[in-house]
């Protein structure tokens, strides 16, 4: 049975682009255009991995962690990639504070390693 | 008012009180032309702010995401050469940065928005007491003026000239 993947992406356009990849690489993947969404998603059915945008209006990706971490008897854990454009070293910090398995860069992401980088956080 | 005088605050400490009434009439008019004021100003600064800080994050975010697609596409899985790996580099420096001031507006948009329902909040709070302080300020006027019709001042002449004039300092 295929592993279930949530991205959490507000722009279509890359969401296509990373769904296309991740489904060729074997996963059923469901889209979320936004932190609220995403919300609402995890709280409808169960994910084996949450792929997540940081830059996304209204509830943006530090909120749904924010959200999931305060939560707990609504949100179960769930590992977590952060996939964006941001670089700066102050955001990656406050980021990492929720434990993420990784911290993938959109634009210099391979297909191979996006791959490669989630089914290691499956796997740890 | 000299010794002879009655004092009315033995009659209601409350309703009497002078330094009392000045202090409710003054928070009435603070509550009027300052605090809402304020707060109505802060509504419309913060909305305005937000407004142009959100259309720039639209056109930041479009920018972007195209970048992002064609960047994507275009390297795919390949092995760059060395020039296309600098002109990869230089437009990854660009999105980079793209994306850095991205996340800071977007916060920022989610601040102003926190600020925005703090404000509504001081706004309605502020109406909330605004209407109990007149209340209070009625009820005070009415037991002021329930105690006038008692009428037994009325009995002497000094004293209910004496009171009229008290009972005009106060009906305010």
């Amino acid at each position: 049975m295929n592993k279930k993947i949530l991205l959490v992406e507000d722009e279509v356009s890359i969401a296509d682009v990373f769904k296309d990849q991740l489904t060729l690489g074997g996963f059923d993947v469901d889209i979320a255009l936004g932190g609220a969404q995403a919300l609402e998603m995890l709280k409808a059915k169960s994910y084996d991995l949450m792929l997540l945008d940081l830059v996304m209006p209204e509830v943006d990706g530090l909120a749904v962690l924010q959200t999931i971490k305060e939560k707990p008897e609504e949100y179960h854990k769930i590992p977590t990639i952060a996939l964006t454009n941001v670089t700066s070293d102050d955001v990656k910090k406050e980021v990492e504070a929720y434990n993420l398995k990784a911290f993938l860069p959109k634009l210099s992401l391979k297909p191979q390693t996006l791959i490669e980088t989630v089914n290691n956080a499956l796997t740890k | 008012m000299n010794s002879d005088s009655p004092n009315l605050k033995n009659i209601n400490t409350i309703a009497y009180d002078k330094t009392l009434r000045e202090k409710l009439e003054e928070l009435h008019n603070s509550l009027g032309e300052g605090i809402t004021d304020v707060a109505a100003q802060a509504t419309q600064f913060i909305t305005k702010y937000k407004e142009d800080a959100v259309k720039q994050l639209k056109f930041m975010s479009k920018l972007t995401a195209d970048l992002s697609v064609a960047l994507i596409q275009a390297r795919g899985d390949k092995e760059l050469n060395t020039e296309e790996q600098n002109q990869f580099e230089d437009i990854k420096k660009l999105a980079d940065a793209l994306g850095n001031l991205q996340f800071r507006i977007n916060r920022l948009i989610m601040d102003i928005t926190k600020m925005e329902n703090l404000s509504e909040q001081i706004s309605e709070e502020g109406t909330v007491l605004l209407e109990a302080l007149i209340e209070v300020q009625d009820k005070l006027r009415t037991i002021r003026a329930d105690i006038n019709d008692l009428g037994f001042f009325s009995n002497n002449p000094t004293l209910a000239n004496l009171f009229d004039k008290q009972n005009a300092d106060v009906s305010n």
